[in-house]
This record gives C-alpha cells, structure tokens and sequence, in this order.
C-alpha cells in the first residue's frame, strides 16, 4: 500500500515539477544560452542566420517546388523572378528584368532582361528560361492559379495547353528581349511577373511538364537569387550561402541553416531559430514568454470562411441550406467576434465580405451579421427549417485553435436547435470538398494574392467550386471585369457591386482573416524591418540584414 | 531440422501474396486522392491538368491492372517511385531505414540491459523490496502513453535543462555517430521505458523458473559461491529463452515507433508510412507493408527456428 | 446420474476454489488496489452527471483557461469548457472503446480457438492460417488503412481494434484447448452424448478461463492507450467527442504544456492511473490464477 503511494507521489511530483515551472524559463535561458554558441559556431565573418519551416512531419528530402507556394524565405533568397516588388507586392522593381514597357491597350508588353545573368551552376540565365518556364507553367500540375490564370490570357494559349501547337504563339525571345502578347488585358499580369520563380531550362527540359514538381532537380536545386544551396541533409536540413553569380549588392550574412520543427518556440528558446514566420494561435500566446524575440504582426489576405454545399453541376438543391434566411441564420447564430477574440487574441479579425472592413475598397452597407441568437432562431422560423435535419459540419485543419474553434461553432448551432454533426475530413480537403460533398458547412482558408481569387470562386469557369455552387455564374461578368481591370478607381466600383451581389446571395460564410506574425530574435538579429506576406515574393532588403 | 526450416520458410511466400493483394485493394478503397492530396485548398489551383497528370501515372486503370504493373515491377526488382515526391522508394528506404534501424537498435539494447538486470534483481529475492519497485516500474513503463512521456521528458532535459536537442537526427555539425549521440537519447529512452515490462518478466520468471531446478540445488549442495550459482549456472540457462523474445522484436527494427518518429521528429520509416498512408501514396505504403511483413515473418520463423533449437519436441509435431 | 453428482462436485471444488483466489487476491495488495481503482474510475465516469454539474460540452469564452479553483477542480479549458467534467465524461468513451474491444476481441478470439482445438484438423489450419496472416500484417498500416477507409467515430474504431486485437486470445484458447481435448472427462462428455458446443462452453471452457480474463485485461490496457495513440496521429474518435485521449492530445502543444498545466496533467494522470490499475490488476491476477503457484 505505502509503496503505491511512493510511486504515485513520484510520478505525480515530476509531473507537477515540469508543469509549474515556466517561470523558470527566463532564467534557465540564460544558462543554455552557451551551449546553443557550441551547437552553432559563431560568428565568422557575418555569422550564421538560423531558419525553420514549421512541420510536424519533419524535415523534408528535398527544396519544394515554387509554382505552387512562392515559398518561404530560402526559397526566394535561391529563385528570382523577373520582377521584384516592393513588400506591398504591387510595386515592382527590376530584378532578372532590367526593364519593362506595357502599350495602351494593355495587350503587348514588352521586357528587357538584364545583361550577363548566371544560374548558380554558372551557365547563362537568358530570355529563353523566361519563355520556357512560362510556356511549362501553364502544362504543369502543381501550380497556383494566379499563374495559370494570367499566362491562359496570352496568345495561343488554349493550343498550347491542349498540345495543338508546339509553341506558344504569343510570347517571343529575341536576344534579351522578350515580347508577350495578349488576347485581352490582364489588370495584374506585371504583378503576377513578380512574382513568378524563372526555373533554369537546361538542367529541367526533359522532365515531363505534368511532374516538373517532382523532378530530381529539387533534391539539389540550382536557383538564380543571392543564395545557392550548399548541402541538403535529407530529413534533417539544409544550408544556404551566398552565390558568387549574384549580381547584385552581395549579403552580410555568410551562411544560412534551415531545419524543421513541430512548433517554433522550444526552437526559439533554445536557439534554433532567429527568424519565423507564423499564424498558428498556439505559437504566438506562447511566444509571448520568450523575451529577447520580438512580433512583428502584419494584415494578409488570408481568409477562414464557411463554404457552404449548395448545388452540384447537375443542379440538385441542397434543400437544408438553399433558403438564404438559413444561411443568414447561421450568421447571427454563430459569435464571431467572441470567438475570433478569444481563439485568436490579436491574429484574426471578423470579415463580411471579401474585402476586410479596413481595407479602401471595403462595402460599407454590408451587414455586420452581430451575433444575435433570437433574431437567428426567428429566421430559422420564417425559412421552415427543419430542425429534425442534422447539419454536417466538416473542416480540415487539424490544429488544437480550428478544433476549437469548430467545436464551439457546433455549440453554437446546438443553441440554436439545430442538430450538428462535427467531423474532420478523413480524405484529403479537395476530393472531400469537391468530389465527395457530404457536407453541408465546411471551414475553408484562402490565401489570396488579391481578391480575384476570393471572387473567382463563384465564377461559372471555376471547375472546383461549380461542384458546391452550381453553374449559374451571377458573379462572372464581374469577375471577368475585376480582372481586366488595373486602375485603382474602377476597381473600387467593380469590387462594391461584387460585394453587393456577394451580400444577397450569401453562398461563402465570411468568417475572418487570419494576420501572420513575424518573429525576430532582435538580440541577434538585424534586419531592415521590412515584412510582408510570408507566401509571396517581395524586397525584404536581405543584403542589409546582418547577425550582431 | 534443415527440413523444418526449410518447411517454415516456404510458408511465408504465399503469406506475403495474400498480405500484398488486401493492402493493395485496400488502399485504392480509400477516398484519399494521392493528386489532389498534394495541392491544399488554401491555394487556387488550376485544377484540369491534375486530371491529365492522373491519367499519366496511370491511376485511372482499373484495380487490378494497376495491381499487376505493381507486381510485375516488384518481381523485377524495381520499387516504383512515390507518387507523392516522386522519389524512387528505393532512395526513400535508404534514407529513412538507417534512421529507424539507429533508432530502434539502441532502445533494444537500452532496454535488454536494464529489462534483464532489472529481472536478474527481482529474480534474487523474489517478493522484496526490490522486486516490487523494479516490477512496479516496468509496469509504469507501460502505462504511461509513450507520446505523453516523451513531451514531458522533451519539456525537461531539452527546454528547461537545455541539456539534449529538442528533436531531429542530424545536426548541422555533426558529423560522426558521436556528434549526433546526443539527438538519440531522449527518442531511444522513451522507446526503451515502454518495452521494458516484458523482458523483465520474462527474465524474471525463466530465472525463477531454472533456480528451481534440480541441478541448482546440486550446485549450492556442492558449496559453490551462490553468486556464481546464480550467474554462471541459473542464467546461462535462462539466456535461451530470453533471445526468444529479443527475436520477437526485430520487426522493430524496422517498424520502430511511428509515434515516438513522430515525437521527436525522427526522420525514420514510420514518418514515412504516416505520411504516405495519411495521403494515399500506394506504392510507398506498399513497399513498406511488405517490408514490415517480411521483417514480421523472419522475426516468427527465427522465434521458431530458436525455439525448436532449444526444445527438440518441438521440431517432431 | 454420475454426472450429476460429479458435477456438484466440480462445483463444490470450484467453490472453495475461488474462495481460495478470493483470499489470494485480498492478499495481492496492488491487485486489489488495482480494482477498486478500476471500479472507481468507471462509477465515476459513468456516474458523472451526479458528480459535476457541468456539461463537459459547455463553453464559457468569458472564463477560459482559468486555473484550478473551488468552482472548477480542475479549472477549465481554451473554450472555457470544466476539465473535470471532460475528465469524467470523456472517460466514459474512453472505458468503452478498452473494455469493449478487447471484450470483442475476446469473443472472437475464444469462438475461433475454441472451433480450432477442438475440431483440429483443416478446420485449425485454416483458421490459424487465418490469424498468421493478421500477424503478420503490420498492425499500425492495418489500423491506419481501415480507419481512413471506414471513418472516425467511436464505434468504427471499436471494429478495428477487435479486427487487430483477436489473435492472442485465438493462439491462447486453440492451444489449451488442443491438450485439453485429449483429458478424459472430454473423451467421456463425448460418449454421453453430450452436444459439441456443451462440451465446448460448459466443459473445456471454464478451464480455460484464468489466461483468456487475464489477456483480457491486457487487452483494455493496451487499446485505451492505443486509443490515446491514434488521437495524438488524428486519427483516433472525432476530436470533438471528449475521450482521455483526445483531451490529452488537445493539451500537446508547448504552450499548454508549460503554461496550462491543468489542461493535460487531469487527463494524463487518469489515463495513466486506470493503465496503471489495469495492469496491476492483470499482474496481480496472473499470480492469482496461475495453477502453478
């Protein structure tokens, strides 16, 4: 008997030890402080940036691809696009482009890339990477749709991607110039430039368009920008130091190590890291113990929304959910401003269209949907609904914040009468979302470059969202209008009459958009004190950045 | 004996069919789409050359085309490659085998040394003090859930102390097995702490088990030192059927511990199958089934093998 | 005749039989201990309503992560959900999901071997045929491949714990059952007449019993912590059904970990202790029921 109690008293005082004990940290800090210098030798002429990519998985086999995501900071330190813009994104400065001339119409450009350029690997960087990588990018499979989008508008694209040419018309390599032109304007095509990654055509020619993300290539990637990979440990990690082929200011800083870890702020406090990116609630409260890192919060266009099931291609209804007062219902239902408070102190704020309320273009009439349960219950009344139903309410994020979050949501829905059913996607997000659809509500992010893509999910030509939306395409000649559109004025209008339409119609829940936060261990590290949207490519002046 | 061997040997080949058909059909049961698994829907993707991509790869064929490509190029010798990062599963192996293998050797013998001495303790003065406590501890051992421990002893020895990494294989630096020891410690200890239970009652119990035996008591009626009885004449004889169970663990070897890879961010064999199950990466999770099978396979044959070595009414059944 | 009284007699026997392990039992302190604590436990959870007045699924965001105080015992949650109460509750689901896999388990375990040692012959190759394969196969593919193929939810993980869980208890009943079908009160059942399956559950059974209840108890102890396994993956029961694994795994993060201590310390010692006391209790019952001492 006594000696049960010995040992239950053992384990329960270790466990009471660690678990009240964070105050410790600060001063424990101080003494592994030492032995972090050992792990990382210090500084040598310019000393050593330590980075991190956040996965629970680990570390990865290779460098991924940038079609799909621009990527994280080793990526564009290693990929150059032809532009570089200013952290608003939209500013553009040369980078492999020395210049650029659009015409009027706003059907030809033409750019001029800059003399003398070199691939990593010492060969020559030419106009030709430029046309091959965009005529490759619109045959590939992992690619983001800003690209797919921008280039389909180039001449003879439609041949090309069907294999009907075996070239694409409307773009042309003569010396260091390359001409693009276009079947009708493309309001962001220079923005979208900038952000495109030029991959080198002679080491990834022969690979097969549709799997260019998995190539070998990727194991050891040969890039154009400021850094060049020195070696990749698979599963463990990679290192990065200055390329002699930069022609440009050549960075302080000597060597970069990039590792993987589950969450950052161990990482952080035992000096793993000096520099993260993250939008995870859970790491920035605890992020908040460690003091020699300081936050740098910025706005980002990334949306959490309800998608909600309505209608397939065949034109089947969802019946529970096709009465707007419904879907109305759910958002007086549902205290938004409560939970983004609590769940996502400082990260998240309410949304209720596709413009955040802070921004110019924002729809002021747009209702604020304030959590009103009775005026929920009574529109749940006024549509018949049928309380005997259960609503299915799926979502795919697994971390502990959207757990929560979809769980109080449920909660919410249970107090309204309604039945609900919670679960986490088994199959992966996009067949359970598009093809599978046994859902009536479904939690969905978006990371957008601009609005076009929040809005281009209604349109008709979206062969994803006509699954849940159907094939009326109300929002298509607006869409089309957004897109063609560059000057600032038009664009307000054409975004207030989306926004409109978006209000009366209701089909995506507006939820919140997420901030991502900056960390930087100031101790350490100097940097310019630009930061901008972690996902694409921007001048956050690396060359000024230095170790103290 | 050649005979039984050869016997058990060739039970396993048709073992390993049947295993590979149910895993194969299986998979392709499930809803998860390995191509469009690969681009989250937080990103627009342009979704019409998935389907071209789809198509090249093959995923259209029905079942058991797919299965017999698969098969055929098994027999070949060729692996495939995964769908998901296009590495050849040949590569993958090599990088994650070695990691898991490392992993797993050094619970084994951490948890041999200390499992045996533990039960050679008990088995001295069985029903005393230090029985209950080494008993009572292996018990604990497998009570604990291992990713719970692993957190806590995380917490501990790499944040609060700062003594060992956090998590990971290899660092920068290291360069030898030496410098990279110290990554080890935590994930094969907390491996160690759960297999214990078992090798000390095993231990325990053949020690008992001999010690009551004939010849022991002719030994100490003989005046040898009781602590020579005990080590050269008791466990010499209780050694045979401890390797018994050390056999049962070499699957181990290979299957490690998916959730303490996961834990510590190992970048082993388990990281891999979880990975590739939780996105559908049939050829993957296929070569590493049959390699997990296989390793099962030898592990009971050798179980057998021994056995029989050790007791010769076996071999006659 | 004779059989009657023989069988009064095997009763008496068993009688006093128990009344021995009873008394043996009293004496094993841990196993003793390890039961109550067992017991405990699930009055507890099953109880639950009486014990708190919370609602395990209540949320209060005016009152979040509030350590331990008279009003919550064990403080409360991210969402301002009584930890207490999801202690108690999610025992519940978690009790379940152990005792009835590893009773499941049991059964077909016990059915099978039963079939297969006492029929012998094609019967027991096929079947043991049959579980070698299941051996063989990884386990961990095995789960993971069902339950992405058949879905979260507690019952659907109950079927692949009793799918994966049935072969020790197979391997134990077959082979007591192949000595025991030589004794000679079988081969006299048999020339009374008496049918198969009375021969099987009333005759040859019950001698079987001590290893089948104790693999038993290692079963529970081993699917509650596979449970909390396959919670910390994301795969286990729904997140939103409160089970000790999913609570625990809910408070995984770093920051809960140093910060929260409440939030998985409850869970963790509950999930432990009930481990624990199973395993205890196993132990203690090995000894017990073991002829040999």
């Amino acid at each position: 008997m006594k000696k049960v109690g010995f040992y239950l008293f053992v384990v329960l005082s270790v466990l009471f030890i660690i678990g009240c004990s964070p105050e410790k940290d600060s001063t424990n800090e101080d003494s592994t402080k030492p032995s972090n210098d050992s792990v990382v030798p210090a500084a040598e002429n310019g000393g050593t940036l330590n980075l991190v990519t956040i996965d629970p998985n680990g570390f990865g086999e290779r460098i991924e691809p940038l079609w799909l995501n621009r990527g994280g900071m080793h990526q564009r330190l290693m990929f150059r696009s032809l532009f570089l813009p200013d952290v608003d994104l939209q500013n553009l400065n040369p980078d492999l482009a020395a210049s650029y001339e659009g015409s009027d119409d706003g059907l030809t450009y033409t750019i001029t890339m800059k003399d003398g350029l070199k691939w990593h690997d010492g060969e020559d960087l030419t106009a030709e990477d430029v046309v091959w990588s965009i005529e490759t990018v619109l045959k590939a499979t992992q690619v983001n749709a800003i690209y797919t989008n921008a280039f389909s508008s180039i001449e003879g694209a439609a041949d090309w991607i069907a294999g009907q040419s075996d070239k694409l018309a409307g773009i042309t390599a003569e010396g260091n110039t390359i001409t693009v032109k276009l079947d009708n304007p493309v309001g962001n095509f220079l923005p979208v430039l900038g952000q495109f990654a030029i991959y080198p055509k002679h080491l990834l020619k022969d690979e097969n368009p549709l799997e260019i993300h998995n190539a070998a290539f990727w194991e050891n990637p040969v890039g154009n920008g400021m850094y060049k990979l020195e070696k990749l440990e698979p599963g463990n990690f990679a290192t990065f130091v200055p390329a002699e082929s930069y022609e440009g200011t050549k960075p302080k800083i000597q060597k970069i190590v990039l590792t993987a870890v589950a969450e950052p702020t161990s990482a952080a406090k035992t000096g793993q890291v000096d520099f993260f990116n993250t939008n995870v609630a859970e790491f920035i409260d605890s992020m908040k113990a460690v003091d020699n890192f300081v936050a740098h919060p910025i706005d980002i266009l990334f949306y959490r929304y309800f998608l909600v099931n309505m209608e397939d291609t065949e034109g089947n209804v969802n019946e529970k959910m096709a009465d707007k007062r419904v879907r109305e219902a759910l958002m007086y239902g549902i205290d938004r401003k409560s939970l983004t408070e609590q769940l996502y102190p400082g990260l998240a704020a309410v949304l209720n269209t596709g413009v955040p309320p802070t921004f110019d273009e924002s729809y002021t009439d747009a209702p604020e949907y304030e959590y009103n349960p009775e005026k929920a219950k009574e529109l749940l009344k006024e549509a018949n609904f049928d309380f005997n139903e259960t609503i299915k309410l799926r979502f795919y994020y697994g971390d502990q914040t959207s757990i929560n979050f979809m769980t109080a949501v449920a909660q919410y829905l249970t107090e309204l009468g309604m039945k609900v059913d919670v679960l986490q996607f088994q199959a992966d997000p996009t067949t359970e979302l598009y093809k599978v659809r046994d859902y009536d509500i479904a939690l969905k992010g978006l990371s957008s470059f601009g609005y076009e893509e929040w809005y281009g999910e209604y349109e008709s030509t979206n062969s994803n969202m006509i699954n849940i939306f159907g094939l009326d395409g109300i929002f298509d000649d607006g869409v089309a209008k957004l897109k063609e559109t560059v000057d600032a004025v038009e664009r307000k209008e054409i975004l207030q009459e989306l926004q409109k339409q978006e209000v009366e119609n209701l089909y995506k829940l507006p939820l919140y958009t997420v901030n991502s936060y900056y960390y930087v261990n100031e101790e350490k590290l100097k940097t310019a004190g630009i930061y901008g949207n972690p996902w694409y490519n921007y001048d956050m002046k690396f060359e000024e950045w230095e170790i103290k | 004996m050649l005979k039984y061997i050869i016997r058990k040997s060739l039970v396993t080949i048709p073992m390993l069919f049947v295993i590979s058909i149910i895993v194969f059909f299986a998979i392709q049961l499930s809803p998860i789409d390995p191509i469009s698994y690969s681009a989250s829907p937080d990103v627009a993707v342009d979704s019409e050359n998935l389907e071209a991509l789809r198509e090249h790869l093959g995923l259209n064929d029905p079942l058991y085309i797919q299965y017999y490509h698969w098969i055929i190029a098994v027999f070949k010798g060729d692996f495939g490659y995964s769908i998901i990062t296009g590495q050849p599963i040949a590569k993958i192996l090599a990088l994650k085998l070695p990691a898991t293998i490392e992993l797993s050797l050094l619970a084994l013998v951490i948890s041999t040394i200390i499992g045996v001495a533990m039960g050679l303790v008990s088995a001295i003065k069985p029903n005393s003090m230090s029985d209950y406590f080494s008993r009572n501890v292996a018990v604990l051992g497998i009570s604990i859930p291992e990713f719970f421990f692993g957190i806590i002893i995380i917490q501990i020895f790499a944040i609060q102390l700062g003594w060992l990494p956090i998590s990971g294989r290899i660092g920068v630096n290291d360069v030898t097995f030496w410098d990279r020891l110290p990554n080890l410690i935590l994930p094969s200890f907390t491996l160690a702490i759960g297999m214990l239970a078992v090798l000390l009652r095993y231990t325990r119990n053949s020690m008992l088990d001999v010690l009551s035996k004939d010849y022991i008591k002719t030994a100490r009626s003989k005046g040898i030192p009781e602590w020579k009885v005990f080590i050269f004449h008791a466990f010499r004889n209780s050694l045979g059927s401890i390797l018994v169970i050390l056999a049962f663990r070499l699957p181990m070897l290979i299957g490690g511990s998916v959730i303490i890879e996961m834990v510590f961010m190992w970048p082993g064999i388990g990281n891999a199958i979880i990975s590739a199950v939780s996105s559908s990466d049939y050829p993957v999770i296929m070569i590493t089934t049959m390699m997990l099978a296989s390793a099962i396979l030898v592990a009971s044959f050798l179980v057998d093998v021994l056995s029989a070595f050790l007791d010769p009414r076996i071999r006659l059944e | 005749m004779t059989m009657t009284t023989s069988a009064i007699e095997v009763k008496a026997k068993k009688t006093s039989l128990l009344k021995i392990r009873m008394k043996k039992m009293r004496s094993n302190k841990l196993a003793t201990i390890g039961l109550l604590v067992c017991i405990g436990m699930t009055l507890l959870s099953v109880f639950a309503p009486f014990i708190t007045s919370y609602d395990p699924a209540q949320m209060n965001l005016s009152n979040i992560t509030q350590a331990p105080s008279a009003e919550h015992i064990f403080g409360t949650d991210k969402l301002g959900r009584d930890v207490f109460a999801q202690v108690l509750y999610g025992g519940r689901v978690s009790i379940y999901v152990g005792v009835l896999s590893a009773l499941g388990g049991t059964i077909i375990g016990v059915l099978a071997g039963a079939i297969a040692g006492y029929f012998g012959g094609k019967i027991d190759s096929i079947l043991l045929r049959f579980s070698e394969i299941f051996m063989t196969f990884p386990q961990l593919i095995l789960v993971l491949v069902l339950v992405s193929l058949l879905g979260q939810g507690v019952n659907n993980l109950i079927i692949v714990f009793v799918i994966t869980g049935w072969m020790t208890t197979f391997r134990l009943v077959r082979n007591e059952f192949l000595t025991v079908r030589e004794e000679t009160y079988v081969s006299v059942c048999r020339s009374f007449g008496i049918p198969t399956s009375s021969i099987i559950f009333k005759h040859m059974l019950p001698n079987t019993m001590s290893p089948i209840i104790v693999a038993f108890t290692v079963n529970v102890a081993g699917f509650i912590l596979a449970e909390a396994g396959l919670s910390f993956l994301g795969l286990g029961v729904p997140v939103t059904t409160p089970t000790w694994g999913n609570i625990m795994n809910a408070a995984q993060s770093i920051d809960v970990v140093t910060n929260y201590w409440w939030l998985w310390l409850a869970p963790g010692i509950a999930i432990s202790l009930f481990v624990l006391a199973i395993n205890f209790l196993g132990d203690g019952l090995r000894d017990i029921l073991d002829p040999k001492q």
